[in-house]
């Protein structure tokens, strides 16, 4: 019994130096992706939706006018903003990531209030690091932050001043914060455990560096417009089918362009 | 029968066994162990056989007895055509008796259910399933509580609440000769906050604002910080004194009806059914989304599922805590509960249940560590100066209308409580603004009303000129309400020194306190304020 | 129907009954109002399952527990074992009421009543039994629901024994008055079994069904006022004093019967709108208070008084008249 449990440690043993070589080779010979695709509307831009912001004269100075931010589309090249896709892992721990985006950046993370809106609107931040809000209006704000795994937090963002959040745990659905005082007001929040978010800029486009390649990635889209997940796509002119919005790809090493993807306007309510 | 039962009754003209009122005489199981075949227990079990044993029988019996009887007896009345409606009201009238006594259970949280399947885009129903099943094992049912007895969490449930106590508010309402009151929660508390402590109770539809769910573990007035969990005097308190402003009465008279001076707790035994609730509520929460978003776990608890037929665990849990018989007569009423409850072993060996674990331990390491999120606040030196009282109250009106506070945002410059906004509270919007849908739009509401979500209430902010300060009106209670913001409702914490350079110093936060206390003396012109009331109440427009 | 008008001749030539079986009577209707009240007073204080056994009070006979642990032990025991003996004594009052019609050599009629009354005093304290041996909420109800029946049926039984029949002359509108005391009384108990469904209801009872039956309540408030109005309309022509100073009594309970039903609502779930009543609105409910309780308690036990009076209208016209 002894003799054989003596060989079982040794085995073991041997099993995790061969293991622990092998992955040490991989990691060297990994190659990383980078993986880019732009999101287009397809049908006639809906337009910007005005906002009565009348009752709060400081956030109209100036001549400010505030529209929505829940759906917007390039009126030129019918790029959708603000489409977040995100790498799907159950746990980041086992994930590849590249050596530069390893750690979390130091520096905090910025939610600024800028003319009694969220800048950005969408914030992606990793979990652990701090989100610093921010009021650079002449008005007061308030930051109603709905975290799920995270402790929910409300604070008030006196003109000019800032506040710091520590974000310790991962969310699983994008957070909305919303400004209590100027209703219109919201934006969202992607905490992860990973780098791999991607937000689509005003032109549609959307890029996520330093991907693991060669291995199956599953990655969800989400908007914050979206009609139920985003089940399906035209990708650059062929129809496709991403099941409750999670697609899954094997990238080459390189730039891998997706081209353009095509969202129906039924996708978003 | 009847007579001769009777005849026995009267015919013992002392004590037929000593009852304690707690497991005894309702169970004629436990009777039979005591005095074997007393005619009294005897007629109490032939009737209860009566009743439950052979229902359908007995009723029709019964009815088909009426409908000869009756009209026999109306027949001076020219009433004989009234003898089917009686026959037939005889068995409609028995027939809702037939239905007994039946196990009430814990209904699972289907709205919450309802923002993760619209959250994840996917039927949930497998994994509520499977949650429900394990907190049901864990957590027992409304008439036999339980407690997992894990050994991390040991410590934390001691110095939370007694388990043994649970027993106490548990179970249907009834009351022994000793005034020990069983089934306080269903007393005094679930018309309103509902039997599972969801909130939802028969009367929440009425009530505004509405009773409180503890499930999410949100409460809002407590003396610790935001997101943290209140303290048993927290709760204790809001109990004793009721909520000022809202329909949640004050249950002093519950604490004070000790009969024989011995000490009384019976609202200390609510506090931990409360706890006891909203932390099984937490955790069929917090697991389901866990389960929802990793397929992994599902998998798991299905396989678990499968072991365990339905039921099984735990019939055998409750049969072994509870020393009851679990046949369907004695189940009558046995659920008493005046047997002390007692931490249940669990199994914990899927990564499911390693999961379920990891939220139980979780949970109530938030609420073992309430004590320490307390938020200290105490009294300046010169609140009781009257002198430096009458400053203060004027630098707080400085505060309250300027920026950094940002009060009369919301609460209006007269503190009216008719600022710009229009907002929902967390428990309206976590099954539809977080399930996608817009609270306002009464079409897009239908599926989140057809689930069992409360139609949502705007919250207004408070007018402040009225003094009914529903988390208390002690200064101590403001304050804490000013730095912290209340929990789950758009009212924020204020920017504090010296976290923030920007933000109020504590004194001027007193200061503020002083000023909100003011204002229904300041209207009612009993301290005369800074410029004229009346014309005050008119120009209530933002203006930051 | 012809063969039923004739089935009772006997009764035509009333002259009231022996003047012991009309004392019992009223003793049994006098009786059981305080013992409606004292049963509301069990459900009001959750009294119910005070005594756990029945007919036994914690295994004494019921009449043999000692007084001093009735008298000086908890408050809902004192309640609800001084129920179930005020329930025995007008248990006691109904035999002795059969056994003084038959001595008496009552009218087939009065003695029938008596059977009634005998039968259901036994059913309702057996559906007691059932309440608590059972812990059912729904017996509670239908116990509850019984007791103002039986109250009635008392009240109908005093008219009957009073001997009313022909004493006086009725005016022209008789016929059109019992029709409307008929209705008031039929509606009001309707609002009496809604209402104790609001009283009784489940923990488990869906929201929904608490709103429809409060709305079912108020209808039928409105219902009662309006037969009720209608009743005193009749009622303050009314040249015959044995009917009209029951209708104007009737108006009155209906006005206190609303002013209690919203002191009802106060004192269970508060008036939170401070744009309504900032005072109110500052109220905080004391549960298991003295006056919150009062009030409830009072709420139901009127609704029995005005069932009882619009069956005394309905009675008395309808034997006055000749019927």
């Amino acid at each position: 019994m002894k003799v054989s449990m003596s060989w079982l440690k040794f085995g073991l043993l041997l099993a995790g130096a061969l293991c622990s070589t092998f992955g040490a080779n991989s990691v060297i010979a990994q190659e990383w992706a980078d993986l880019k695709m732009t999101f287009v509307y397809d049908g006639k831009a809906p337009a910007a939706k005005p906002v009565d912001a009348s009752k709060d004269p400081l956030c109209l100075e100036d001549g400010n006018k505030i529209v929505t931010e829940n759906m917007v589309v390039n009126a030129t090249n019918g790029g959708i903003r603000y489409i977040a896709l995100s790498l799907d892992v159950k746990d980041a721990s086992k994930l590849k990531i590249h050596p530069d985006l390893a750690k979390a950046s130091a520096d905090k993370v910025l939610l600024d209030n800028v003319k009694c809106v969220f800048v950005p609107h969408v914030v992606v931040m990793r979990s652990g690091q701090t989100l610093e809000v921010k009021n650079s209006d002449k008005t007061g704000h308030n930051a109603n932050f709905g975290f799920f795994k995270n402790q929910a937090q409300n604070v008030t963002v006196p003109s000019g001043a800032s506040k710091d959040l520590k974000i310790e745990k991962e969310e699983t659905a994008p957070t909305p914060v919303e400004c209590n005082i100027h209703p219109w007001m919201k934006g969202y929040v992607i905490v992860k455990d990973h780098p791999y978010v991607g937000v689509s800029d005003e032109n549609g486009a959307l890029v996520i560096k330093g991907l693991p390649a060669g291995e199956e990635l599953k990655f969800r889209v989400w908007h914050e417009n979206q009609n139920k997940a985003i089940s399906e796509v035209t990708i650059n002119g062929k129809k496709e089918k991403w099941d409750r919005g999670y697609v899954t790809m094997t990238l080459k090493p390189g730039e891998n362009n997706l081209g353009t993807i095509k969202l129906a306007p039924e996708r978003f309510k | 029968m009847l007579s001769c039962w009777f005849f026995a009754q009267t015919a013992g003209l002392g004590p037929v066994a000593e009852i304690d009122g707690s497991a005894g005489a309702q169970n004629p199981a436990n009777l039979g162990a005591k005095t074997p075949l007393h005619p009294f227990d005897f007629g109490q079990y032939l009737f209860k056989w009566a009743l439950c044993g052979v229902r359908p029988q007995f009723w029709r019996t019964l009815a088909l007895a009426e409908g000869w009887v009756m009209p026999r007896l109306l027949n001076g009345f020219r009433a004989k055509r009234l003898a089917p409606m009686f026959g037939f009201a005889a068995v409609a009238a028995l027939s809702v008796l037939s239905g007994c006594y039946s196990e009430p259970h814990f209904e699972p949280n289907a709205v919450f259910r309802f923002r993760v399947e619209a959250e994840t885009d996917q039927d949930q129903a497998k994994a509520a399933e499977a949650v429900n099943a394990l907190v049901a094992d864990w957590f027992g049912t409304p008439d036999r509580p339980q407690w997992p007895a894990i050994a991390e969490t040991t410590a934390a449930t001691d110095s939370l609440l007694q388990v043994e106590r649970l027993n106490r508010a548990a179970g249907p309402q009834r009351s022994d000769r000793e005034d020990n009151h069983y089934g306080l929660y269903r007393e005094l508390c679930s018309n309103c906050h509902g039997l599972t402590g969801n909130g939802r109770g028969p009367t929440a539809m009425f009530l505004d604002p509405y009773p409180r769910d503890f499930r999410p573990g949100w409460f809002k007035y407590k003396s610790t910080k935001r997101g943290s969990r209140p303290t048993r005097d927290d709760l204790y308190r809001l109990i004793k004194h009721g909520i000022p402003g809202t329909s949640m009465p004050a249950f002093a008279a519950i604490e004070s009806h000790e009969h024989d001076k011995k000490k009384n707790d019976d609202l200390d035994a609510v506090v931990d059914y409360v706890i006891y609730l909203s932390v099984r509520g937490e955790v069929e929460r917090l697991l389901l989304y866990e389960v929802a978003n990793d397929e992994g776990l599902l998998e798991g608890a299905r396989a678990r599922m499968s072991d365990q037929p339905a039921g099984s665990a735990t019939t055998e849990v409750s049969s072994s805590s509870q020393a009851t018989s679990t046949t369907e007569t004695s189940n009558v009423s046995t659920a008493s509960n005046a047997a002390p409850v007692v931490a249940q072993p669990v199994v914990i060996e899927s990564t499911f249940e390693i999961k379920a674990k990891e939220v139980f331990v979780d949970v109530l390491s938030k609420w073992a560590g309430s004590q320490e999120q307390v938020v200290n606040a105490q009294l300046p030196a010169w609140w009781n100066e009257p002198a430096e009282h009458a400053d203060a109250i004027a630098q707080g009106r400085a505060i309250y209308l300027g920026a950094t506070a940002a009060c009369a945002n919301c609460h209006g410059k007269s503190g009216g409580g008719n600022g710009l906004v229009r907002d929902y509270d967390d428990w309206a919007k976590d099954g539809t603004v977080r399930a996608g849908i817009e609270p306002a739009d009464r079409a897009a509401l239908k599926p989140y009303l057809a689930v069992g979500g409360l139609k949502p209430v705007p919250i207004s902010p408070r007018d402040l000129r009225l003094g009914i300060y529903r988390g208390g009106s002690e200064p101590a209670d403001i304050y804490r309400r000013i730095v912290q913001g209340i929990e789950g409702t758009p009212m924020p914490a204020v920017a504090l020194k010296p976290d923030n350079p920007q933000g109020l110093s504590e004194d001027e936060v007193w200061q503020l306190v002083a000023y909100v206390m003011n204002m229904k003396a300041e209207v009612a012109g009993a301290i005369p304020a800074e410029g004229d009331v009346a014309s005050r109440e008119n120009v209530d427009e933002v203006q930051p | 129907m012809n063969s039923e008008v004739q089935a009772e001749p006997s009764s035509m030539n009333c002259s009231g009954s022996h003047p012991w079986v009309k004392f019992i009577a009223r003793l049994l209707m006098v009786s059981t109002f305080p013992l409606i009240w004292l049963g509301g007073l069990v459900t009001t204080y959750d009294a119910g399952m005070a005594v756990p056994d029945w007919p036994g009070t914690y295994g004494y006979n019921l009449f043999a527990y000692p007084w001093q642990a009735w008298l000086y032990g908890p408050f809902d025991l004192f309640v609800e074992h001084g129920h179930r003996l005020l329930a025995s004594f007008v248990g006691l009052v109904a035999i002795c009421f059969l056994v003084a019609t038959y001595r008496t050599g009552e009218k087939p009629v009065i003695r029938r009543f008596a059977w009634l009354c005998l039968i259901t005093v036994i059913f309702q304290g057996v559906l007691g039994g059932a309440r608590v041996l059972m812990d059912a909420r729904t017996v509670a109800m239908i116990h509850g629901c019984l007791g103002p029946a039986f109250f009635a049926l008392c009240v109908v039984t005093v008219v009957h024994c009073s001997g009313i029949k022909g004493r006086s002359e009725v005016g022209v509108w008789s016929r059109w008055f019992v029709r409307f005391a008929v209705a008031t009384t039929i509606v009001a108990y309707l609002q009496l079994t809604i209402g104790a469904q609001l009283r009784h209801i489940l923990p488990w009872a869906s929201p929904k069904f608490f709103l429809m039956m409060v709305h079912l309540h108020l209808t039928f408030a409105g219902l009662v006022l309006v037969s009720a109005l209608t009743v005193a309309a009749f009622g303050f022509r009314e040249p015959n004093r044995y009917l009209r100073h029951p209708a104007v009594m009737l108006v009155g309970l209906v006005a206190v019967q609303i002013l209690l039903g919203f002191g009802t609502w106060i004192a269970n779930y508060a008036l939170p709108w401070s744009d309504l009543s900032p005072e109110l609105s500052a109220y905080i409910i004391s549960a298991k208070g003295y006056w919150e309780s009062m009030i409830v308690t009072a709420h139901q036990a009127t609704g029995s008084l005005i069932i009882a009076v619009s069956i005394l209208i309905a009675t008395r016209g309808w034997l006055l008249s000749g019927k």
